[in-house]
């Protein structure tokens, strides 16, 4: 009886120690991890690549698989608050391309859909060199459990959307002092319809920021706006920083306060 | 003597299923990697991305942000690399030059992959 005992206390001293061992001492090591094993910035780096890449080839099986490599429970909670921080950051691409990720997924907030309601305006369009035509499209196969990958290279092309603006309204607004100088940008089509998702860029002797129109419906789908600087001056372009419609914009001193500006701008006739 | 050696029977047998279990059956549960030891394959298709987004949104900072956490030194070599691969694995030109264009941004070229960088 005793023999047994003393048998058994050994045994579980020996699993104590040979599982300090291989726990502790000398565990596993990792060097074939998975992107579902990474840390959870790079969980966010891979969701944005997948969305890009998404947004570039519209390859859905490939996406879809890219995705589910990260194994996240609650992905449609990681791709909105994703967004919702790409759009803060000023990552207008990265926004755009997330939104159609989650269209895809059929998950929608009001910001994402400023985003799918306007077309994608790149500033340069590359045509890609098509060097030996091929019949047949040869995707490397994707890791693991990875079912078979169309290879619908199906870029769409973004042409060159030359539009150009003018102001239809320019107002100054006297506001109080303690209220914050603005200026206030409402983008409207040819025929006086507001026209969300356009980027309104502002620029400033030394700097740049820019927002999208429509972000705050409750005033105006159209409308969007920025906050002023009181010694700066600032120029006002839409869709790029180089395309100047309104210059020289200052809260300068008024009788209740500062100026603020408000800007009504439509496309030019065509 | 006798119960001494019972025990160290039974310490033994205790060593090897604690190792058995440490190793095999319950290993330590690896949860927030370096993407460094992400498994070759996943690289690949980080890279895949990487040339993908970088086609979509001409920022190479962005795309050096996210290449650099795979572990190479040299993400343009990095970038390189996987467009010489694409070119073996007989992919289509329009997804080389993607790579190849990512490449050369970062600084890296060579002349089979140059090719694929010119319409």
């Amino acid at each position: 009886m005793i023999r047994r005992y003393l048998f058994l206390l050994g045994m579980a001293v020996g699993i104590g120690l040979g599982l300090a061992y291989a726990w502790v001492i000398d565990p596993v090591k990792l060097t074939e991890s998975s992107p579902a094993n990474t840390i959870g910035t790079y969980k966010r780096v891979w969701l944005i690549m997948a969305a890009e890449a998404y947004a570039q080839d519209g390859d859905w099986d490939r996406t879809r698989d890219r995705i589910d490599s990260l194994r996240d429970p609650n992905l449609n909670q990681t791709i909105v608050a994703l967004f919702d921080e790409s759009l803060n950051q000023g990552q207008n691409s990265a926004a755009r391309a997330l939104a159609r990720l989650a269209d895809r997924l059929d998950i929608h907030t009001a910001g994402m859909l400023v985003y799918l309601a306007t077309p994608i305006v790149t500033p340069e369009t590359e045509p890609l060199p098509v060097l030996t035509p091929s019949p047949t499209v040869a995707f490397s196969p994707l890791p693991t459990p990875a079912p078979t990958l169309k290879a619908a290279l199906t870029s769409t092309p973004t042409p060159l959307l030359a539009t150009t603006y003018q102001v239809i309204r320019r107002e100054p607004i006297c506001r109080a002092e303690s209220i914050t100088p603005q200026i206030q940008v409402t983008i409207q089509d040819m025929i006086g319809r507001a026209l969300p998702g356009k980027e309104v860029w502002i620029t400033w002797e030394g700097g740049a920021d820019r927002f999208v129109t429509g972000l705050k419906p409750e005033i105006d789908p159209g409308y969007g706006d920025f906050d002023m600087a009181l010694d700066q001056t600032y120029n006002v372009s839409i869709d790029k920083p180089t395309s100047i419609i309104v210059a020289g914009l200052h809260a300068d001193v008024c009788t209740d306060g500062r100026l603020s500006w408000r800007l009504v701008i439509r496309p030019n006739s065509p | 003597m006798r119960k001494l050696f019972v025990v160290l029977i039974g310490l033994v047998i205790g060593i090897g299923l604690g190792l058995f279990a440490g190793w095999g059956l319950i290993p330590v549960n690896y949860t927030e990697t370096s993407p460094a030891v992400l498994r070759q394959d996943w690289k690949d298709e980080a890279v895949w991305m990487a040339a993908q987004a970088f086609a979509y949104d001409h920022d190479l900072e962005a795309a050096t942000n996210r290449l650099s956490p795979l572990g190479s030194n040299d993400v343009g070599r990095l970038a390189l690399d996987r467009a010489e691969r694409a070119i073996d694995q007989q992919w289509a030109a329009p997804q080389i030059t993607s790579l190849a264009r990512l490449a050369a941004a970062l600084g890296a070229r060579s002349a089979r992959v140059d090719p694929y960088l010119t319409p």
